[in-house]
Parts: C-alpha cells; structure tokens; sequence
C-alpha cells in the first residue's frame, strides 16, 4: 500500500469528492482556513464548526491580508509566500499572529499550499492560543521569579552588610552538625582565624577543652534560661577568655544557635592594634595579597585578589598553585619564587594574571620570603597595571615616526628580505626576553618559548647570547 | 632588594629603535592587540552551540556549553554582553524564518535568561564601601515581556559599579511609592516594541509627577533602532542604545572604561 500522502491521486486512486464535502473537508482539517487571492486580498474564511471560539470572522472577507494580522507577521507572510511561488515549491508553513477588533492578537501556525492556476493561496492554519496561554503563564512565573530574586538579593546584600559592618562579634551555629554557619570578621578576630577558615569550623573545636555534645547542650541550655548569663570560654586559636551570649531560633527547619561573643581584655586588644590593623589592610587594601607555601601553593588570598582572577570565593583558590593564575603558569612561579627566595624580596616582576575565565590582567608583583618560622613561604603584593599600561601605550604610538620606518624600509629591499630580517628580530627579542625573565635559566626559558633545549641553544649561539666558554 | 625589571636594561628603548628593529617592534605590538580584539569577535560554532542548548530542554546542554566557554578563554562578561544576546537575535531570525517555532524562542529566551542569571550571580555592585558610584532605577513596564535585554543591561551596569534596583512591570502605585522611599540618580526603561511607547510616555509622565526634580530619564532596548525621536515623542530625557554611554551621560561612567577592558 501507497503511505505517501502526496502520491494519493495518482492512478486515480483519490476518489472524486463533491465540491460542498470537499469545502467541509478543507473547513474541519485546521481551525481556521483562509483562501487569499494573488493581489492578497482574502476571498475566503472557513472557522472549524467545531471549534467556534474565533467568533464571527466573516467581516475578514474583502480584506487586504495585511489589515488583519501585524507588521511583523505580514512580512513573514510575504516572504513565505515568495518561497511558495518559487517553481517546485509545494506547501510552506508559517506562524502568524492576527489582529482582529474582537480578540486582540492571536497566533495561528498555517501550512499555505497554492491552489488553481490563479495563484490564489488556501492557508490551513492551527490554533495556537491553548499554547500561547500556557506560554504566557510561562512569562509570568519567569517574571514572579526575577522579581523574588531581586529581593533576595536586596536582602542579602543587607544581612552581608549588617555582619560585616557590626562591630559585635557574632556567629551563628547549625545545632543539628555543631558548625559555624556563619560568622563576622569581628567574630573571626575574637576567635583566633580568618572567617574563610572558620566558616564549616566545627564550634566545639574552637573552644579549649570542650566536647561537641555537650558543648551545645551547655549553650541550649543558656539559650533557654530566662535570665542568662553568658558563658565563659577560652578561645583555641587565640587562647583569648571570651563570653559567648547564645540564643536559640529556626529558620526554614534549621534549628541556629546566634552566639553573639564579648572579649573581655581590653589590654590585650591595644597589644593587637597592629596586628588588627595590618589584617584590615590585608583585607581591604586595594591591592592583591596573597600568601603562598614554600611550594607556591596559596594559604591565604585577600579580596582585592578575588576580584583580580574573578574568583567567587576565597576556598576556591587556596590550596591551589599560585601558577594556575599566572600566564606564563609554572615557569612565572618558578622564576618568582626562585629570585624571591635568593634575594628575600624581589619587586616589580611584571606578569599577567588570570582569570577563572582565562581572561588576562598585566600586573607588577612584589614578593618577600617569609622564612623566619619553622614553615618558610612567600608573601605577594600584586598591582594591577593595566591603567598604567594605558598610558604607556598612547606614549608609543603617538607621532607620524612610526610610519617614517616603514617607509624607508619598502623599497629598500624586497619584501621577502624584510619578512625574513624581521622574523629574525623578533625571534632574538622574544629569545632575549625570555632569558632575560627566567634569569637565564635555559630549561625554563626553553619551556617558555615552546622550545626544546636543543633548539634553544642553536638560537642562542645563532645571536651571539651565549657566553663564549658555554 | 632587588629591581627585577634591571634585567631588562640592556634593551633598547624605542626611542633609539630604528629601521628593522622599529618595525619587529610595532610589529610585536600589532601582533599583541590583534590577540586582544580577537577575543572580542564572535566565534560562530559557540553562538550555534547556546542556541541549540536553550532549545535542548535539559541543563546539561549549558553546563558542556559553559566548559567549552572555559576552554575557549572566552570571558563571563563576554558571554553576557555578545554571545546571550546574539544567540538571542538569531533565535528571533529564525522564527522571522519559521525554522523555529515561538514557543521554541520563548523557552529558548527564558533559558538564557536563566544562564545570564547563572553566571551574572557574581556580579555585585552593593557593598559596604562602594556607595558612591551611583544607583540607578530600571523598569521593565508593565506588558513589556522581554526581560533578557534589561537582564543583560543590569548585569553591564553591575559591573560597571552601579547598583542596580530592576523592576519589573510595576503599576504607577507602586512605582510611586518606591520613589518616595529612594532616590536614584538615573531611571532607565526597557522597551522592546513599538506598540508600548504610548504607554511608555505615560509611565514617564507619571514618574515625572512622582518626585521633583525627576532624575534623568533614559529609554532603551530593542525600540531604539525601531523608532526616531524616542526621547521627545515618550518624554523621556535622552534614548541610548549603548549602557556605557547612557551612564556616561548621567555622570556614573567614572571607572567604566577601566572596568571595561577588565571585562
């Protein structure tokens, strides 16, 4: 048997219908179905009996197309129905959307097919409303979202503040897991750490001489009594005797412990002036910091380094290379550790550091090696250069010199010659400079330039780099 | 302690570059900013690969999509202000084409919202210390459905510095009373169509009764290229199709070009 619709009337197989049956045939296979005439006029509407929710449609007859649909589906309209006509086009399909006075825009997908020798066009057209409807109510809840989101931000951005900007030391505790959910840095400070390390902590951990179970039961137990006085603990890693003032709430089915804590040594807190003051500046100073273990791997990375490699937090760096974040990766590290550690400071190395994204920033980085203690590592100061770099790309290009050059060197000789001369200038300047970075270390400049140490060496005899007893 | 850059010393200066060397020189430096803008260009296989993952109906598309993105060097900011909404005209052409069905566009639209949201969550221009670069208020009017262009336009804003306060088909009421409680230094409205702006010049009417003097008024979005003349015939103060220029205008673009070529 024959399955191919389009095959049908051959051999007469399709059988004769009667022109009225053929038109209810035409009315009930799509919702809407519009005869068009060649100068776009509709000469016809056939609403599906069954599905009377179009209203009356009759006025649409006499009408030019474009009155009854918009713009921007008139020119669809137009486009398909040139396809339509191209020879051995048969049947496009197209979505419109109508304009009518009674409902005020609905969408309909057509199949437009060419009938007859007058070119008239009959469009069998689906409606699409169920599914706008839906689509619609799609929109509406993408919406509901975008706006609760706004506010969730808004709220959070308040809560962020609030706790950064308070000057009590405050943390809140999960009492199903026993760990610091959250904390300020005045909190962070009073307990000995940096927030980042302490974020996930467990509490009980954090005090001298306390188990967990009992450490939070003692703190419920506070939290519930009328009139609590704060309990007296000594802090782990700041051995500082502080009082924690607990109080119990839930939230979202949590149960949260908000630990608000007092530091009770006001001698002790003009002793740690600097040191409170070099952590400020550590956290808010414009510059990059970062510390790094003898191996170059990151122990601790402020702020203003975060937002240099657009990282969104500071656990996602640390415990890294410091090289995942340089350009020229493991040879920039070891050339900056190995003169860091030589000379115990090493300014001004300039580099490009990257992004989470690979997105490139110059900087100029300043290292010291911090080596009295039993585990030596480094401290970086990282600046960006970028603005710098501006201004010093202006002072290059300014003037007509530049194209004076040229112009002497076109002409002079061929452009093969300058090609070659050039390349050879090039390659000597890129080998000199890698060189010159590594600090003459061959095996990392090598590695630098993509080159095998064989290689390096024939360049570097080739431009008379190396020295004569090598 | 030492001075790293001495190394560097025995170099020559440009200034006593000359001939050859002058030339290799520029040449190095055309070759640095040839790599720069190639960055900036669109690659067409990753445009493909975000249409077809917004249609795909599932969240792994995106999360292979965003790899590659790692992979290419391809920044976040780069993906919000070309890639998002290029692949977002192109979804548009196509159902101008009928090679994609509406409701294919409108899921695929909501789907790059969704990833604009993703990746625009880092974004912040709130905080504590950073209150002076300016807050600016952006409506999206009531009826107006696209919501991916003034998407893209907060996330430029936020990282320009400029907190933004997005609000989406709000009624005058409300608007109103928002505007009595904050002041902005510039009110942006989103529109997308023509068929808006009769009731877009009556917003702007209503926000100029609000609060006096009104900040400055900007209109954009995709109505720009529609329409001549938006400002006087909506009321509005200026029409821009460009953000960076929008703020400048309003006096917030400060760090805007150094932000930028961060971006």
């Amino acid at each position: 048997m024959n399955t191919d619709t389009n095959q049908l009337h051959v051999g007469m197989s399709m059988p004769l219908i009667d022109p009225e049956l053929l038109s209810e045939i035409v009315a009930t296979a799509g919702d809407i179905c519009l005869v068009v005439s060649a100068d776009g006029h509709v000469t016809s509407v056939l609403a599906n009996p069954h599905h009377t929710s179009f209203g009356r449609l009759w006025h649409w007859v006499g009408r030019m197309v474009a009155d009854i649909m918009t713009g921007e589906s008139h020119e669809k309209f137009q486009r398909r129905l040139e396809e339509l006509q191209a020879p051995g086009a048969r049947s496009v399909s197209v979505e419109l959307n109508h304009v009518d006075e009674g409902i005020s825009e609905f969408p309909i997908r057509y199949t437009m097919h060419c009938i007859g020798p007058d070119r008239a066009i009959l469009m069998l057209g689906r409606d699409l409303r169920p599914i706008a409807e839906m689509q619609q109510q799609l929109v509406m809840a993408q919406m509901v979202l975008e706006r609760d989101y706004e506010n969730q931000r808004e709220m959070d951005t308040r809560y962020r503040v609030l706790m950064e900007a308070t000057r009590d030391a405050v943390l809140l505790v999960g009492m199903n897991n026993g760990r610091i959910a959250d904390l300020n840095a005045a909190a962070a400070t009073m307990l000995g750490g940096s927030r980042q390390e302490l974020l996930g902590a467990a509490i009980a951990q954090e005090f001298e001489g306390r188990r967990r179970g009992e450490f939070l039961e003692s703190l419920t137990n506070t939290a519930a009594a009328t009139a609590s006085s704060p309990v007296e603990l000594v802090a782990r890693r700041s051995q500082r005797k502080l009082r924690v003032v607990p109080k119990l709430f839930r939230t979202a089915g949590e149960r949260l412990l908000l630990c608000r804590i007092e530091g009770n040594d006001a001698a002790l807190r003009a002793q740690n002036d600097i040191a409170e003051n070099l952590e400020r500046l550590f956290h808010e100073g414009v510059d990059g910091f970062v510390l790094l273990d003898d191996d170059g791997v990151i122990t601790a990375a402020n702020e203003s380094f975060l937002k240099l490699t657009d990282s969104s937090h500071v656990t996602s760096v640390r415990g890294r290379s410091m090289a995942d974040f340089l350009a020229r990766g493991s040879v920039d590290l070891r050339v900056l550790l190995d003169n860091t550690r030589r000379a115990k400071q090493l300014r001004l190395y300039a580099t490009k550091v990257l992004n989470e994204f690979n997105g490139q920033v110059p900087v100029e980085i300043s290292a010291t090696y911090l080596n009295d203690r039993p585990k030596p590592g480094y401290g970086l100061v990282i600046r960006d250069a970028s603005r710098t770099e501006i201004l010093r790309r202006t002072d290059l290009t300014t003037g007509a010199d530049n194209m004076r050059s040229v112009i002497e060197l076109v002409g002079s000789s061929t452009l093969k010659d300058i090609v070659a001369e050039t390349t050879e200038v090039v390659e000597k300047m890129c080998i000199q400079t890698a060189v010159d970075l590594t600090r003459n270390n061959r095996v990392a400049a090598a590695e630098m330039l993509g080159l095998s140490r064989q290689s390096l060496y024939v360049k570097l005899r080739k431009f008379g780099l190396l020295a004569k007893d090598e | 302690m030492q001075d790293f850059q001495s190394q560097g010393e025995g170099r020559a200066s440009p200034q006593s570059l000359s001939g050859v060397n002058y030339f290799a020189s520029q040449v190095v430096s055309l070759l640095v900013d040839r790599t720069a803008r190639d960055a900036r260009e669109l690659r067409e296989p990753l445009v493909q690969a975000m249409i077809a993952a917004s249609v795909s109906g599932s969240d792994q598309g995106f999360e292979v999509l965003l790899a590659e993105v790692r992979r290419s060097r391809i920044s976040f900011a780069a993906l919000a202000d070309l890639y998002i909404p290029e692949a977002a005209r192109r979804m548009g052409e196509d159902w101008l084409a009928d090679r994609m069905s509406w409701l294919q566009v409108s899921i695929g639209a909501g789907r790059l919202q969704s990833l604009m949201r993703e990746i625009g969550n880092a974004w912040f221009a709130d905080r504590a210390n950073d209150a002076g670069c300016g807050v600016v208020l952006l409506i999206v009017p009531e009826k107006e459905q696209h919501t991916l262009g003034p998407m893209v336009a907060m996330a430029q804003m936020r990282r320009f510095g400029v907190s933004v306060c997005l609000r989406i088909g709000l009624s005058g009421d409300e608007l109103r009373s928002l505007l009595e409680t904050r002041s902005f230094d510039g009110i942006m409205i989103s529109v997308a169509t023509q068929a808006r702006l009769p009731e877009v010049a009556q917003l702007i009417k209503g926000l100029r009764s609000f609060q006096t003097p009104t900040p400055p008024i900007i209109i954009g979005g995709p109505v720009i290229s529609m329409a001549e003349d938006l400002a006087s015939c909506t009321g509005a103060d200026y029409a821009f199709g460009d953000i960076g220029i929008a703020l400048e205008t309003i006096g917030l673009k400060s760090d805007a070009l150094y932000t930028l070529r961060r971006a």
